[in-house]
């Protein structure tokens, strides 16, 4: 049984209606027997919204919710469909008809299309995508219906804990580069942990039709940019930026990976060697994380 | 009767257990156990989709997938897989065993969940720390269980009259009997009771009451490991 006012539950604790309020609604991590006993079966700290009480699981895995923005990495290419791997226990779904066509023309998808689909995704290319819904098997469809939702090349991808990344109002977010002399870099949060740092990738001119000969030869022209020596060098240090803030178990956004990325400039430091213990320390001190 | 314990412990006397959570950064959850010189690692990765004989099971259900290892390092005697291979799958299936009683596995359908344990070393009651390491790896990997499963074993040292409570390696090679009980302490059910040698109803009832107050201890080890493990 849990101490009254208890914050924290480990399976198997019955008796909790009592113990944490009459009026209290069980939601997550919770089973209530017939006899109206509440049972908890996950353990992790309490969360209160109201009168909902809910236990999250320490380590859980990403929960996809709909709206979510994720990175995934193509795992197949089936019939009219993707198959994409986005950390959940089921491969994602990426339908035919929900993707963006070139130049954001509105048809039905022929059979061309779907010859055609492995220059849109091929196999184990990173794609962003946003969820569109999730079934009751734990199943999730997403789409790609703007076009900022694409295929990602020339950066870098790194994966956090899910539970660092906060669904917030910007999951795309470009990072100034001027005080670091070069351009602007795109950082996208992904729900599901992965962050993508990479070169922005402008919007590629129009094409009148979805053509697959033409198709092929730009997606080949986005994929191999030359990326210039001082992006290189910011990518690299938002990187390890976001590997830091992950390493301290801080939550990854702007904000935060702006900050360490001022500290590391601010002590000289290339960003080879950000990952030092001592950089970390310094931090830590800075932030009065202890 | 009191027997003095090579270890100098009285009969009911459980050697200090270790518990830490959080091991395997890999993992989705992991632990390590030990009972003095017993030393088990356990990690819990999934639920993935799929998995061997996942159309199997019932659609509505996942798989719970164990695997427990010795390590050739493990025991002094005979070594390598001929030796150590037959009491790996009686291992593996013992924990399965006992932890399905647990998992809700209606709440991963088509799912697989994997425990990977790991016996580092082999001093007398591995199985039980065994299948405390593998609750409390499944505890932090988030898979909802029932309740925690803890296990001991009572052993007769000399025939089921003189019970030792969590024998060591050489009581455990010189005891006649002995019971194994993985139990729900919160829920005060037994998922699994191993018996081996000759008993009859009275003492094997001492000897499950006996394993139940170790399995206590060992329920209150991990519980402590697992809320240590949230920073304040």
């Amino acid at each position: 049984m849990p101490s009254p006012g208890a914050s924290f539950v480990s399976p198997g604790e019955s008796n909790l209606a009592a113990h944490l309020g009459k009026g209290s609604l069980f939601g997550h991590g919770f089973q209530v027997s017939l006899s109206d006993d509440v049972t908890s079966n996950v353990c992790g700290p309490l969360a209160l919204v109201n009168k909902l009480i809910s236990a999250r699981p320490l380590r859980s895995q990403y929960l996809p919710e709909i709206g979510d923005v994720v990175l995934g990495r193509v795992s197949e290419v089936l019939a009219k469909r993707w198959k994409v791997d986005i950390n959940i226990p089921h491969d994602a779904v990426l339908h035919l008809s929900a993707v963006h066509l070139p130049d954001g023309i509105q048809r039905r998808r022929n059979y061309d299309d779907e010859l055609d689909m492995r220059a849109r995704y091929g196999d184990r290319d990173l794609i962003s995508a946003e969820v569109q819904g999730c079934f009751s098997d734990g199943s999730v469809a997403l789409h790609t219906r703007i076009s900022a939702y694409s295929r990602k090349f020339n950066g870098q991808h790194i994966q956090v804990l899910p539970t660092l990344v906060k669904r917030g109002k910007r999951h795309f977010c470009d990072f100034q580069g001027e005080n670091y002399g070069c351009t602007d870099i795109e950082v996208i949060y992904g729900c599901n942990g992965l962050i993508w740092v990479g070169q922005s990738s402008k919007e590629a001119p129009g094409r009148s039709s979805f053509d697959a000969d033409t198709a092929r030869v730009d997606e080949a022209h986005d994929r191999f940019s030359y990326v210039q020596r001082a992006v290189r060098e910011l990518i690299c240090r938002v990187a390890n930026s976001v590997r830091v803030l992950a390493a301290l178990g801080m939550v990854v956004d702007p904000h935060n990976i702006i900050d360490v990325c001022q500290h590391s400039t601010f002590l000289g430091l290339q960003p080879k060697d950000m990952m030092i213990s001592s950089f970390l320390n310094h931090l830590v001190r800075e932030r009065g994380l202890v | 009767m009191t027997i003095p314990r090579e270890d100098g412990r009285s009969a009911e006397q459980m050697r200090p257990i270790f518990v830490k959570t959080g091991v395997i950064s890999q993992a989705a959850g992991s632990a390590y156990v030990e009972l003095d010189k017993t030393k088990v690692m356990c990690g819990v990765y999934g639920p993935r989709q799929g998995g061997p004989g996942i159309d199997k099971v019932e659609f509505d259900r996942g798989r719970l997938d164990v695997d427990v290892k010795l390590a050739t390092f493990a025991t002094s005697g005979p070594r390598g897989k001929v030796a150590q291979g037959d009491a790996e799958r009686e291992f593996s299936s013992i924990v399965h065993r006992a932890l399905s009683g647990a998992v809700m596995t209606e709440t991963f359908p088509k799912t697989t969940v994997d425990v990977f344990a790991t016996v580092l070393e082999a001093n007398g009651s591995e199985l039980c720390a065994t299948i405390a390491a593998a609750s409390a790896a499944l505890c932090e990997a988030g898979v909802a269980m029932r309740d925690l499963v803890s296990a001991c074993t009572g052993g007769g040292a000399d025939g089921p009259n003189a019970l030792l409570l969590d024998p060591a390696r050489g009581e455990e090679a010189a005891a006649e009997a002995g019971v194994t009980l993985a139990y729900m302490c919160r829920l005060g059910e037994a998922s699994q009771v191993v018996a081996t040698g000759t008993w009859d109803g009275e003492s094997l009832d001492d000897a499950v009451q006996l394993a139940a107050s170790g399995c206590a201890r060992v329920d209150a080890a991990l519980r402590e490991a697992l809320r240590s493990s949230v920073p304040a």
